[in-house]
């Protein structure tokens, strides 16, 4: 899984958590996703860029906590009733890490056929080309896929402690 | 009620220890016992059968170590106990219908009331290994030994060998076995435990070096290659369990006085070692592979000189090694003895046996002068444990699942506490309800207290191993260096000593290679001991363990080491610096390297790895140094990665821990006290001396913090001999605290050390006193920098 992630820039076909994050629809592999739980509070922690929430307990773990609206540098508001946390679990330097990562929220999973995945758009959209795989195409709307190994990972949180400094 | 009740957990070390001390598990993994006994014919529940067998095995290993136990201590103690289990042993299989096993039971019986229990031992030994076989054969592990007949015969004979070994096998049969086809977990497990009996094996081989008279250590060493022998050909490891059976038989002829542990055959032994570490590392690589094992052409080449060694003549010519293991140990031993005495011996034999009368042998420099050795018994400087056969249980855990229990106790741990400190619970006035809270309490923290002691390993393999190092570096480098551990029972948490073997391998070579000279002329004009010293030495101090090296060599060159550290650049010229901080020079990245190159101060190869890795596990590194003198490396580690004791305290409504170990002392300083210094920033008097004062929640950014030295407390920290005053607003209690990683991505923040969970089920952060004090001091020069910029 990790290499088609990492070298192909497709989306998968395959099942998806779609979430919602400002006025659009987005999905991740729901292979990735442990769970879902409802917004706790986050101890901040200092020195850490501003899309760091802080960490949360997580039955005794301590998880780091990412704002994705943030992160994807769009516009934040404040917490309503259906923001929650969706923890995933992805591959960081050959380990296994759980993170949260808060989206306004979340749908449903959807099953995507590989016809049904478009490869991502050259431009538009507010979210950084390369952290998108892909367009799943429904009846009405379109699901922008996220590879979300890509956007809490990588050369990306690398510098997560350096722009805290 | 400010109070807040975290995890307060005795580290202490009592409660049940589940200690694995090498010896046997107890429950024998493998398939399924499917028990098809001799051909007796017997009406007998196949369930009661497959019982008893799987019970044998761990009762041979018993009967094994008695054995051993009666040779070395030529007693007849035991005698009992081994009647015991034969006359068990035959009344049982009696029961079973297994013939065979009760009539060989019966005579070994009559042989013990017979004759001289000491002449019995090697045939003891070989109804053991008849027996092993005959109930892997009922398990279908193996294909039975030979007859009992032929071993009731040897038995009623006298002290003739039996041959109870299965028939022969192709040497080479094992480059085409595929190792997935056998039982993976089975092999997993010995090469597991092989690899703890050659470290074993190793430690007591070193203790042998110095003191090649010590029994007990010989006969540790052969119990070790004698148990990897047994388990190697019941896992069909034929060529380890053939070239474990060399090791042995050479080890047979040192434990009767053939042969002194010197010399050559020390070296064939410690090759022996080495090699059976990497055959099992084939097995390891093979199966993580395609099952193939590799070739090792290097092993036939030992087992004939192990061969030649023992005295065995012609036998190990060309390529028949397989041929040797139908001669079980016990008959072995004394067919080379006869062997050694009557027939031709190699020259190497010859050689091997003539070093015995003169201990320095040339190219084993690490040799002790031997009186001493034996003065002070042995380098190890521990007593050895009398030959008494220690039987203790013990269960091997998968270690993940051991971390899932103590993680999930800690979790129980924080439950507990979120239930009894809950608000509404508070309320309620009911005694019942508080005893009831009280128990929960009680049982819970000793639950996390056994939790924690499960993970307490003792630091003794890691310091065998260190023994083992230092004495090839210092043959290596033709240095004569006495080496010395002590504390080896020193427990730690396991991922302590699964990390600590790195940075002591890298202060050992310092020591061995830069510490100690390499002139003994210049040693002894010191009016030093020719032979260098070098102490490994464990211990607890406070409540941390302090692994310390010791050295009398040179010692660290200060002059020479501000000379260097000018020259780069890390300091200024004509800085003043305490000793401790030139001395903290040595492990700048990179440093060591260059001091090498101009051989100036001598130390400081690898040296920040030394520091980096020391730190990872929230330790620090002291060293004291006198010119000529040697040096001391100390790495002060805590008990365990897991808890500390903390401070917690309140900044801005935040809640951060600062470990206690670095808490100097609470202080509301008056205004006198403090003062503003342009270039150098605020500054606080505290008893005499003049330290830094950080204001917390400007390097964090919290928001509300009291700012005003009126209303604030100042905690002032320690950490690598620097003081510095942290502003809090409020301090809240010290508790203990479980540690909890951040996260990889967001660890890496400067001045934090980790996060705990409170009672409320939130996360307080733990603040890294280290890497603050960096922190602030980076900061307020680029502050100054800055101001003075604008000034």
């Amino acid at each position: 899984m990790t290499l088609d992630t990492q070298y192909a820039a497709v989306a998968a076909p395959g099942k998806y958590l779609s979430f919602v994050l400002g006025d659009e629809e987005y999905g991740v592999e729901i292979l990735k996703v442990q769970e879902i739980n409802g917004l706790t509070k986050a101890t901040r922690v200092p020195r850490t860029p501003d899309f760091v929430r802080g960490v949360i307990n997580l039955r005794g773990k301590v998880i780091p906590v990412i704002d994705l609206r943030r992160k994807l540098g769009m516009a934040t508001g404040p917490d309503t009733e259906k923001t929650c946390n969706i923890v995933v679990q992805i591959r960081h330097r050959d380990e296994n890490v759980t993170m949260g990562v808060i989206v306004d929220d979340v749908s449903e999973v959807l099953n995507f056929s590989a016809d049904q995945i478009d490869p991502p758009p050259a431009f538009g959209s507010g979210v950084q080309a390369e952290f998108i795989i892909g367009m799943g195409k429904l009846e009405n709307n379109v699901v922008i896929l996220l590879d979300i190994e890509k956007v809490l990972s990588g050369s990306e949180l690398e510098s997560l402690a350096t722009v805290g400094a | 009620m400010n109070h807040e009740w975290v995890f307060v957990i005795q580290i202490e070390n009592r409660g049940a220890q589940v200690k694995d001390n090498g010896d046997k598990t107890v429950a024998m993994r493998g398939p399924p016992v499917t028990v098809t006994p001799g051909g007796d014919s017997r009406l007998v529940d196949d369930e009661i059968v497959a019982e008893f067998v799987s019970r044998q095995k761990d009762l041979l290993e018993y009967l094994e170590n008695l054995v051993l136990d009666i040779e070395v201590n030529q007693t007849d103690a035991d005698l009992p106990d081994l009647m015991r289990f034969f006359h068990t042993l035959k009344g049982e299989s009696a029961l079973l219908g297994m013939e065979g096993i009760s009539r060989l039971a019966h005579v070994t019986e009559d042989m013990l009331q017979r004759d001289h229990l000491a002449d019995c031992v090697d045939r003891i030994l070989g109804v053991k290994d008849w027996l092993a076989l005959e109930f892997a054969r009922m398990t279908g592990e193996d294909e039975g030994p030979g007859p009992v007949g032929d071993m009731i015969d040897a038995l009623e004979h006298g002290p003739r060998a039996a041959a109870a070994a299965p028939p022969d096998r192709d040497p080479d049969a094992h480059y085409d076995l595929n190792l997935l086809e056998l039982d993976v977990d089975m092999l997993h497990d010995f090469i597991a435990e092989a690899g703890e009996h050659l470290d074993a094996a190793e430690g007591r081989l070193l203790t042998l070096e110095a003191d090649p008279g010590d029994e007990e250590a010989i006969n540790a060493v052969f119990r070790c290659f004698h148990t990897i022998k047994g388990v190697a050909g019941f896992v069909e490891m034929e060529h380890i369990k053939v070239l474990a059976h060399k090791a042995e038989n050479l080890l047979a002829r040192a434990r009767k006085g053939e042969l002194r542990l010197q010399g050559i055959p020390m070296d064939l032994t410690f090759a022996s070692v080495d090699m059976l570490k990497r055959l099992c590392e084939d097995v390891t690589a093979g199966m993580a592979g395609d099952g193939r094992l590799s070739r090792r052409d290097e092993l036939s080449a030992l087992i004939e000189r192990l061969s030649a060694a023992c005295g065995e003549t012609g036998v190990a010519e060309g390529a028949a090694p397989a041929g040797e293991t139908a001669v079980p140990p016990a008959g072995t031993a004394a067919a080379a003895g006869s062997g050694a005495s009557g027939l031709v011996i190699l020259p190497k034999a010859r050689r091997a046996e003539t070093s015995t009368g003169d201990p320095a042998t040339p190219g084993r420099t690490a040799a002790r002068d031997p009186a001493p050795a034996v003065a002070d018994g042995g380098p190890t400087g521990e007593p050895q444990r009398p030959g008494t056969v220690q039987r203790r249980d013990a269960v091997r855990v998968d270690a993940e699942r051991l971390d899932l229990l103590v993680e999930t106790i800690g979790e129980l741990v924080i439950a507990e506490a979120m239930v009894s400190q809950n608000r509404e619970i508070r309320t309620l006035e009911s005694m019942d309800l508080a005893r009831h809270l009280g128990r929960l309490d009680k049982i819970c923290r000793e639950l996390q207290q056994i939790g924690m002691s499960l993970r307490m390993v003792p630091v003794r393999p890691i310091f065998q191993k260190m023994a083992r190092l230092v004495r090839d570096l210092a043959k290596k480098s033709g240095r004569s260096i006495e080496f010395t551990t002590s504390g080896e029972d020193t427990e730690l948490d396991k991922s302590v000593v699964d990390n600590i073997g790195d940075p002591l391998v890298h202060m050992l070579r310092n020591s061995v290679d830069h510490g100690i000279e390499s002139d003994p002329a210049e040693r002894l004009a010191a009016g030093k001991t020719a032979a260098g010293n070098i102490e490994l030495r464990a211990f607890h101090r406070g409540g941390c363990i302090v692994i310390e090296v010791e050295d009398d060599g040179r010692g660290l060159d200060r002059d020479a080491i501000l000379a260097k550290a000018v020259e780069r650049g890390l300091v200024g010229e004509g800085a003043q610096l305490s000793e401790q901080e030139i001395f903290d020079l040595i492990f700048e990245p990179g440093f060591s390297t260059a001091s090498e190159v101009t051989d100036v101060s001598g130390r400081g190869v690898g040296m920040d790895v030394v520091r980096r890795n020391i730190e990872k596990l929230r330790g620090s590194v002291d060293i004291v140094s006198e010119m000529g003198r040697g040096s001391v490396f100390s790495c002060i580690l805590p008990l365990t990665l897991a808890i500390i004791e903390g401070m917690v305290f309140l900044t801005g409504g935040e809640r951060y821990i600062i470990p206690t170990l670095n808490v100097v002392r609470l202080v509301r300083p008056d205004a006198e006290h403090y003062a503003t210094v342009m270039t150098r920033g605020e500054l606080l008097r505290f008893e005499g001396q003049i330290i830094p004062l950080i204001r917390l929640y400007e390097i964090f950014g919290v928001a509300d913090a009291r700012a005003s030295l009126d209303d604030a407390v100042v905690i002032v920290v320690e950490s690598e001999g620097r003081r510095v005053g942290l502003l809090a607003d409020e301090l809240i209690g010290q508790q203990q605290i479980v540690i909890k990683s951040l996260g990889d991505q967001v660890q890496a923040t400067e001045g934090l050390a980790g996060g705990a969970i409170m009672s409320d089920g939130n996360v307080a952060l733990i603040l890294d006193i280290a890497g603050l004090v960096k922190v602030a001091h980076d900061e307020k020069i680029a502050a100054n920098s800055e101001a003075g910029g604008r000034s």
